[in-house]
């Protein structure tokens, strides 16, 4: 290692040492890699890496350009792994690049036929986990492959479900342990929702829990009928997990159908909610749901972020999360007791959350026959897009959509592997726009705001070089001060930008990437 | 208040007027192939575009012959997958196979009735749109200026209705893509024009003379949207109800290259 390198080792281990004093969350980031989709368990999305800061971000270049196989937009947030990047494609290819040229190693590609089902989203991927010599990923068809890392080989796979009927893969698989865990998509088809567990050098499966009870299970009472039966609370993002309480946090989505909620009337959980499971036996151990009855589609499966801090006089263990309701939450981790929640962007249903954090909702925000006008729309206050805590700042950055929907209720009914909505929104494009949005992560206060010109579907990533990556639907993936907010450096990379920046070193150098339209881009300093 | 809503609004009233006729018949009742099911649907979900019975708005007329599609099948198809390229959008995700069928048959009597023909004189109309200038800014058929949107197929895409609104009340219709934005630099005059393309560090803007302006967004002091602006003037005064007629039965023939 060269002196500079020594030094930048050294920078690296200074930050380690103090985010680990910051919180008891462990943060894997901390020697250059980037472990897992959200960067660590914790989910902050928070690079520890300072050599590009605040200030030399200005002199930031491109260094590579990788572009994948196939087409549409790269969703995806690579991984760095033993000097290894993966990154997927849609619908399903997954490259290994070498760092240092952005050349592949290997690319694998799953075949998917044009009668594949995507109902309700993209025919997208959006990463990998890697454990050892295997790289996991989910496909588009509904399976999970696990490849020998080396070489891009597959050495197992399972069904997970059944494409036909409209399950799919789309998130990153989760690593913990010797468990592979995975989601599923499909909320719009009326499934019924479950994340999975496999052994991860067998496939074989570990446990399954399914999102909707099925009769005489608690939280049943809310499913009238056989409504269950197509309940949707589907798993499509990958969650965040508690080593120390052995809990994976995993966020729900809408109920089946989405907007006319008719024929389930009732709280219908666990949908629109975020759950915490034992990991060992995949048994909840508590629930929190932040739209009871949703009509609107305001999925819960945002990133859910473990924080620990102080809120008043009292050291909390939180998760945190910007819902897509447009309420912003702190739960106790593990109890899931609510400690406190408020809006932070503009929304019109609900006049509050009263002391359990249940929405005192206003009469008549429900879809109707004649359309009804409701704020935030239907992709929310809040997406996929994942948001970043700073131990620094104590801040959440959180991409957010500001914008308006008519709600309409049509009349529905269940035929496998269609649309069960029941309704349809109108968007009102022209009035919206979007922002990387400041939180103070204790009181849920906007501390600063940056406007974007619509309303963004951009990941961000907080760095301790004071720094906050995000980018814009015109492709402008750019910097902002970590502390006010105020443009640093600007690239356009010519595609909207869809998918979560990440941070990694390779010797002594720092790098960010980011994936921009079809391709994805690697930044570095020339001399740092 | 957006003109979108306000047409929202203003066309939930009439459905809720044309409610109780609709409401009439029962669920059970209704078929695929009943059209009076269909209108409901229609009402709720198409007429935002194409205007209350179809007459047209931002959407072409549905009365007499339709560009893409002739036969029940094909409208079915065209509701399910939108038409690539133009603005009609894919309701796959609303309505049920059944609920496309039955607003797909009540389109198709739609069509079966004649195109009704507008009060205006086209010839006439022609004339007019040479003589008032209007191909200074907009082009026909290859021919004319681009600082408007092209009106080759503008018959074709929009409704009398709106197309009359348009002219006499432009600021209340500008179509999209071509939203008036107002730019002052810190130190220069105020720009003002139509957005070319912008994103979060750049705007390039189209002012009335037809010049770009390229700016650097922490150049200027103010930037504002115009959601109902337009740098087309008003031709409420200029034009007669008639000649306004012949005018729009003009535009009303423009359906394509030929």
């Amino acid at each position: 290692m060269n002196r500079s390198a020594d030094a930048f080792a050294r920078r690296i281990a200074f930050a380690a040492v103090v985010l680990g004093a910051w919180s008891a969350v462990p943060l894997l980031a901390q020697d250059g890699q980037w472990l897992m989709y959200s960067g660590s368990y914790s989910s902050h999305r928070f690079s520890p890496l300072t050599q590009i800061n605040t200030d030399n971000v200005s002199k930031l270049r491109p260094v590579w350009v990788y572009q994948p196989p196939g087409t549409g937009s790269v969703e995806s947030t690579p991984v760095v792994v033993n000097g290894v990047m993966y990154v997927t494609s849609g619908p399903t290819m997954v490259a290994a690049l070498e760092l240092r040229s952005g050349k592949p190693l290997w690319e694998w590609t799953r075949p998917i036929a044009p009668s594949v089902l995507n109902l309700g989203f993209p025919r997208v991927n959006r990463g990998v986990a890697v454990l050892d010599n295997m790289v996991y990923v989910g496909t588009l068809d509904g399976y999970l492959f696990a490849l020998d890392a080396r070489a891009g080989i597959e050495r197992w796979s399972v069904h997970v479900g059944e494409n036909t009927v409209g399950h799919s893969i789309t998130a990153a698989p989760l690593v913990v342990g010797d468990k592979v865990v995975v989601g599923i998509s499909g909320g719009e088809a009326g499934i019924r929702g479950f994340l999975d567990a496999y052994d991860a050098k067998t496939g074989k499966q570990a446990w399954r829990f399914y999102t909707i009870p099925s009769p005489g299970e608690p939280g049943s009472e809310g499913w009238p009928g056989d409504s269950w039966v197509h309940g949707g609370g589907a798993t499509w993002l990958t969650g965040s997990y508690d080593p120390a309480l052995k809990l994976l946090y995993w966020g729900t989505g809408n109920p089946g159908p989405d907007w006319n909620g008719d024929s389930r009337k009732g709280d219908n959980l666990y949908t629109s909610s975020l759950v915490a499971i034992d990991i060992d036996t995949g048994k909840p151990r508590w629930h929190f749901q932040f739209t009871p009855h949703d009509v609107h589609d305001w999925d819960a499966n945002q990133i859910p972020v473990l924080v620990d801090t102080q809120v008043g006089a009292r050291a909390r263990q939180l998760v945190v999360t910007a819902n897509r309701n447009g309420f912003y939450y702190a739960l106790d981790r593990k109890t899931g007791e609510f400690v406190f929640g408020t809006p932070y962007a503009k929304q019109t249903w609900a006049k509050g959350l009263d002391d359990r954090g249940r929405p005192i909702e206003i009469p008549g925000m429900e879809p109707s026959e004649k359309g009804t006008l409701v704020y935030p729309s239907l992709q929310g206050s809040t997406n996929w897009a994942s948001p970043s805590y700073s131990p620094s700042t104590e801040m959440l950055y959180v991409p957010v959509r500001e914008m308006g929907s008519v709600y309409y209720k049509t009349g529905v009914e269940y035929k496998p592997g269609t649309y069960y909505t029941g309704g349809s929104e109108k968007r009102l494009d022209e009035e919206s726009w979007g922002a990387v949005r400041a939180l103070d992560v204790k009181t849920g206060k906007q501390a600063w705001d940056f406007k974007l010109p619509t309303p963004t579907w951009a990941g961000v990533m907080a760095t301790a070089g004071g720094l906050v990556f995000s980018g814009s639907n015109e492709g402008n993936f750019f910097a902002l001060d970590a502390k006010s907010g105020k443009p640093l450096w600007q690239f356009q990379t010519g595609g909207a930008i869809r998918s979560g920046p990440m941070s990694f070193a390779v010797g002594d150098k720092q790098f960010v990437a980011v994936a921009g339209g079809h391709a994805l881009f690697v930044f570095g300093l020339d001399q740092p | 208040m957006s003109r979108r809503l306000r047409v929202l609004l203003h066309s939930s009233c009439l459905t809720l007027f044309l409610a109780p006729v609709a409401f009439g018949q029962t669920r059970t009742a209704a078929t695929s192939t009943d059209p009076a099911a269909g209108q409901r649907i229609f009402d709720a979900q198409c007429a935002w575009c194409h205007g209350n019975g179809g007459d047209g708005g931002t959407g072409p007329n549905l009365h007499g012959k339709l560009r893409h599609a002739t036969t029940l099948a094909s409208i079915v198809d065209i509701i399910t997958n939108g038409i690539p390229g133009t603005d009609m959008p894919s309701f796959r995700v609303g309505l049920t196979e059944r609920s496309t069928r039955q607003a797909a048959t009540y389109v198709l009597s739609l069509t079966r009735a004649p195109l009704r023909s507008g009060r205006g004189n086209a010839e006439r109309g022609a004339a007019l749109y040479q003589s008032t200038g209007c191909g200074s800014c907009h082009v026909v058929e290859g021919r004319g200026g681009i600082l408007g949107p092209e009106l080759t197929d503008i018959g074709g895409r929009r409704g009398g209705v709106y197309l009359r609104e348009a002219i006499v009340k432009p600021a209340a219709s500008h179509p999209p893509g071509f939203l008036v934005v107002r730019a002052v630099p810190a130190n220069g005059a105020e720009i003002r024009g139509v957005r070319v393309n912008e994103d979060v560090f750049w705007i390039t803007i189209r002012d009335a003379s037809g010049t770009l302006h390229t700016l650097q967004k922490s150049d200027l002091s103010r930037l504002d949207r115009e959601l109902e602006g337009t740098l087309m003037p008003s031709y409420e005064s200029r034009l007669s109800g008639p000649q306004l007629d012949d005018l729009v039965a003009y535009l009303a023939t423009l359906r394509g290259a030929k």
